[in-house]
């Protein structure tokens, strides 16, 4: 089996990663520091963007999301996430007939030059049983595996519900 | 003759104003950002316990209150808490008039996990003045069917003993005039839909 060497790279602007640490970051923060920098953990044309934890509101599940593009020239899956804070599944929201029900799925397909938007009420990450409870502010490191061999490290940024829509819709619109 | 040639402009700007804000507004659609039913639906005749152990009469307890009404469950992830805090982040930026009008009510569709301790912490992290009931499944159910929701449903167990359940995405908006719903607010309802209807629906006229 020939296994392709993986280039794993963080790209970030490094001040954008101590930024995150606590102060509210300089790069591209609003007053209320809302915003934080833009990092993008990638590997070969995949890139991995936004990634965010929810706080959760009762302890001890919280769901994930993120954007993953794919210019590898080849489509790629996602099948596997996981992160030393818990249990991590790939889950989708589907309504159906006024009824929402979450389940989990075995992949995300990211054909080449789509971007792939993991939301609420579509594709989430489930971390479950998690070892300390998520607060505003915390880190969550995950690791990505895809079909094509190739691994993503990601570290989430933990922030409010309430904050996730405008975080998340301003990450789509870029 | 600049006037003159605005003129006519002008008399269905004031027409359009005019109709705006009569008492048929309400009933246009574009007025509002949720969905507007085609049958207004009846608040609800139903006593559950609160998150104090205390029987909630629905109807007399929320009487002339904008009254937002959810099904949902704690151990909800990714639907169920983007709803109740996108609630609670606009109501937090309204009129203290808009708030104190203003009861959002949540039933528990998961009595089982669903402890009144636990609701109440759930509901805390949004808003402390959010009103958490618990019953037993079947008339939760009845309650759902009664508003045209459809009833929740127990998924698959998981590898740890847990389960999801599909539940009614949308959150019920009964008006203080009449106490009737008029609209319903489907998931993906954002932040400035709400702030857009909550002070619209809170004056809003429909008896007449």
């Amino acid at each position: 089996m020939i296994k392709r060497p993986i280039i794993l790279g963080i790209i970030v602007s490094l001040a954008g990663l101590a930024g995150c640490a606590g102060d509210g970051g300089d790069a591209g923060d609003d007053a209320g520091g809302r915003r934080l920098p833009n990092i993008s953990f990638s590997s070969g044309g995949m890139a991995v963007r936004d990634v965010y934890a929810a706080e959760p509101a009762a302890g001890d599940r919280a769901a994930m999301y993120f954007s993953i593009t794919n210019e590898t020239g080849s489509t790629d899956e996602l099948l596997e996430v996981s992160s030393p804070l818990g249990q991590a599944e790939i889950h989708q929201s589907l309504e159906e007939n006024g009824r929402v029900m979450m389940e989990r799925v075995d992949k995300i397909t990211i054909p080449s030059g789509w971007t792939v938007h993991l939301e609420p009420g579509s594709y989430h990450i489930m971390l479950r049983e998690l070892e300390r409870p998520l607060e505003a502010g915390d880190r969550v490191p995950a690791t990505l595996e895809f079909r094509s061999g190739r691994e993503i490290e990601i570290m989430a940024q933990v922030r409010p519900y309430a904050e996730l829509e405008e975080l998340l819709s301003s990450a789509k619109a870029q | 003759m600049d006037l003159r040639r605005k003129l006519p402009k002008l008399a269905i700007a004031v027409l359009v104003a005019g109709v705006a804000c009569g008492p048929q507004a309400d009933r246009e659609a574009g007025a509002y950002r949720g969905r507007i039913l085609p049958e207004p639906r009846v608040k609800p005749d139903f006593v559950l316990t609160d998150t104090e152990g205390q029987p909630f009469d629905f109807r007399a307890e929320t009487d002339g209150q904008l009254t937002l009404l959810f099904f949902g469950y704690t151990h909800c992830p990714d639907i169920c808490p983007v709803h109740m805090a996108n609630i609670a982040a606009v109501l937090d930026r309204s009129s203290p008039e808009l708030r104190r009008g203003t009861e959002v009510v949540f039933v528990t569709v998961d009595p089982e996990r669903d402890t009144p301790e636990r609701i109440r912490q759930w509901l805390d992290s949004f808003d402390p003045s959010f009103v958490g009931l618990r019953g037993d499944m079947e008339r939760v159910n009845e309650i759902q069917t009664a508003l045209g929701l459809p009833p929740a449903a127990k998924g698959e167990p998981e590898d740890d003993g847990g389960y999801l359940m599909g539940h009614a995405a949308s959150v019920v908006a009964f008006t203080p005039d009449d106490n009737l719903a008029h609209l319903v607010y489907p998931f993906g309802t954002r932040q400035t839909d709400w702030a857009h209807d909550l002070p619209k629906l809170i004056d809003s006229e429909w008896t007449r």
